[in-house]
């Protein structure tokens, strides 16, 4: 292990940097031009890939949609911090969030087949209960737009770290390269390019992976090296794992599917025979992406990275520290910032997608209904630019975004409950809906804020489950489910009901 | 030339890698003209039947802990990270292939 030297590649200057968020660009908006083309011609097509997305494109495009950044990076952080129990508590949740999903999807497509948000649903569900609708709309915007600041941060760290790039431009290219391509083909464009993306993040991350194995000395002297600092690193059995991070990475993960807008809209726009497996396919084939690239925390480990010294104090450096400083091939290292970029740009484009097929359902249309298709078209596009400038305003004016984070964090933990009880149960009111977010809110947080995130996370899940429940069971009406197939496609213009089918 | 290879080990994973990319972005681009040449057909009406998501969960979550659990019996299993980054997209491949024939 002592023969390793961390070295500085040099050819690794700024405008390789540029050109490399530029070039994924292109070449995502090549794929998305004929997309745009051949598939997206109306407003329907644009937020929901008219309900049209088969197994293959669904599998792979979810893929790449729960890779966040922070899948990339993180995997390798934790195994770096906690050793294969941290990579464990990282991983099995993770795929584990998406498979969770497979009921709650499979539910709302048989009950409400021409749907598109969970506000909407949230808001027929219970007979147009302004409030609980107004409360799912600013969660769901909400989370949206934390998805493309953290994933656009993530851009920018990479990109800065490894070629030097001005984090702020870093930041406005990745914006800007997502945007163009977000505009032009909606939920298809998101779909498309993650399937591409997919490949990025595997094949990529395996040869990454077996390069730093040979520069870092070999597989028997990282091993070798690891079981040698003992403290259970080659061990998953950890508790101060599970206990540190493990169970609230849990909770969170199960959230920002069940409750996140971006699953829903693809459990929508699928085929209908395809809604389960898919979502299958996609948690178990998500797997190999954190168990490959966590290895680059053990060879950290091995060869006795230091924290502070070496990585800023930031664990998440640890994968872009290796990569650029192992001495590897300057294309291998421009490779695994295309992985990363890859898994980013994905998780911006389809919260772009979310936060349109939100604007468009649950604002413009109950407030213009008479909208032609041309301006509902035009309208669809107009929430992602608006996104796109807030995220940069935030990242470029250094803003702490730590509160939008935690508001986020707690109104989509909020909801979790009452949105599983609204699906299953018919005793749940919209009262009991706004009663257990709300007090879940107000309660929860400043219990989270005192005693940290385990119990906070607990708390609020615990008031979102029993105000409902308590309401519900003082309501003697069932609400029948039956009315929700009822429920007309919402982003079907006026003018193109009026037009008969051919 | 050796340095931009790495290793042998690595020469043989970009070799892989490169030919499980081909089919990949070989079946994705079939799926997509075929999609483009679908779009407007109406949807068949069939109804999400598919029975085994319980026993598929058990079984990926439980391939996913002996996979990391693996990483620490012997140096070798450290490759198995590696075995399952290529298998994914094969993985994904036979759904763009399922896709195409369904």
């Amino acid at each position: 292990m002592s023969d390793v030297h961390f070295t500085t590649n040099e050819a690794l200057g700024p405008a390789a940097g540029i050109a490399s968020e530029i070039l994924l660009g292109v070449v995502l908006f090549a794929l998305v031009y004929y997309v745009k083309v051949k598939l997206v011609h109306n407003t329907k097509d644009f937020v929901i890939a008219n309900r049209k997305i088969g197994f293959g494109f669904g599998v792979a495009g979810l893929i790449s949609i729960w890779t966040w950044a922070m899948a990339v990076m993180m995997s390798a952080a934790q195994t770096y911090s906690f050793g294969l129990s941290g990579l464990f508590w990282f991983t099995v949740p993770n795929g584990l969030a998406v498979i969770a999903v497979i009921p709650f999807v499979r539910k709302i497509r048989s009950l409400m087949p021409d749907g598109y948000t969970i506000p909407e649903f949230v808001k027929v569900r219970f007979d147009g209960n302004a409030v609980a609708g107004a409360v799912v709309v600013i969660g769901a915007l909400f989370g949206s737009l934390i998805e493309i600041i953290i994933n656009i941060k993530g851009t920018s760290l990479v990109v800065s770290n490894v070629f030097g790039v001005d984090p702020r431009l870093a930041a406005i290219i990745g914006l800007v390269v997502v945007l163009v391509y977000s505009i032009l083909g909606g939920l298809w464009a998101s779909i498309t390019t993650s399937a591409l993306a997919t490949l990025l993040h595997t094949v990529p991350s395996a040869i990454i992976l077996v390069a730093a194995f040979h520069y870092a000395g070999g597989v028997d002297a990282i091993w070798q090296s690891v079981a040698a600092q003992g403290g259970d690193l080659l061990s998953v059995t950890r508790p101060d794992a599970a206990i540190g991070f493990g169970i609230t990475l849990a909770l969170g993960l199960l959230t920002a599917t069940i409750a996140g807008q971006e699953f829903w809209q693809v459990a929508w726009a699928l085929k209908k025979k395809d809604v389960s497996r898919t979502f299958l396919w996609a948690g178990a084939w998500f797997y190999p992406i954190p168990i490959c690239l966590g290895l680059l925390g053990l060879i950290g480990l091995a060869l006795h990275v230091d924290v502070n010294t070496q990585l800023g104090g930031d664990a998440a450096a640890i994968g872009p520290y290796l990569v650029s400083h192992l001495g590897l091939p300057t294309w291998l290292v421009v490779l695994y910032v295309i992985v990363i970029l890859s898994a980013c740009y994905s998780v911006i484009d389809s919260a772009f997608t979310a936060t349109s097929s939100v604007f468009v359902v649950d604002i413009i249309k109950p407030l213009a209904p008479e909208i032609s298709e041309k301006a509902l078209y035009v309208w669809a596009k107009v929430p992602m630019f608006f996104a796109a400038v807030v995220a940069a305003g935030i990242v470029l004016t250094g803003v702490d975004f730590v509160t939008i984070v935690l508001t986020s964090y707690a109104i989509r933990t909020a909801i979790l409950i009452p949105l599983i009880l609204s699906l299953f149960w018919s005793r749940m009111t919209g009262w009991g809906f706004v009663g257990g977010t709300v007090l879940a809110i107000g309660i929860g947080m400043p219990i989270r804020a005192a005693t940290g995130d385990l119990w906070g996370s607990l708390s609020i899940l615990a008031i979102s489950a029993i105000v409902p429940l308590v309401i519900g069971l003082a309501n003697s009406r069932r609400y029948d489910f039956e009315q929700l197939r009822q429920i007309k496609d919402a982003a079907i213009a006026a003018d193109v009901q009026a037009v008969p089918a051919e | 030339m050796a340095n931009f290879f790495v290793s042998s080990a690595t020469a043989i994973t970009i070799i892989i890698g490169a030919i499980i990319s081909l089919f990949y972005l070989r079946y994705m681009w079939l799926v997509l003209q075929r999609v483009a040449v679908t779009i407007n057909d109406p949807d068949e009406g069939q109804s999400d039947r598919f029975a085994y998501s319980f026993i598929g969960a058990v079984v990926a979550v439980l391939g996913s802990v002996l996979a990391i659990s693996s990483y620490g019996y012997a140096p070798q299993f450290l490759y198995v990270g590696v075995l399952l980054a290529l298998a994914s997209p094969i993985a994904v491949t036979y759904t763009f292939y399922r896709e195409l024939h369904d």
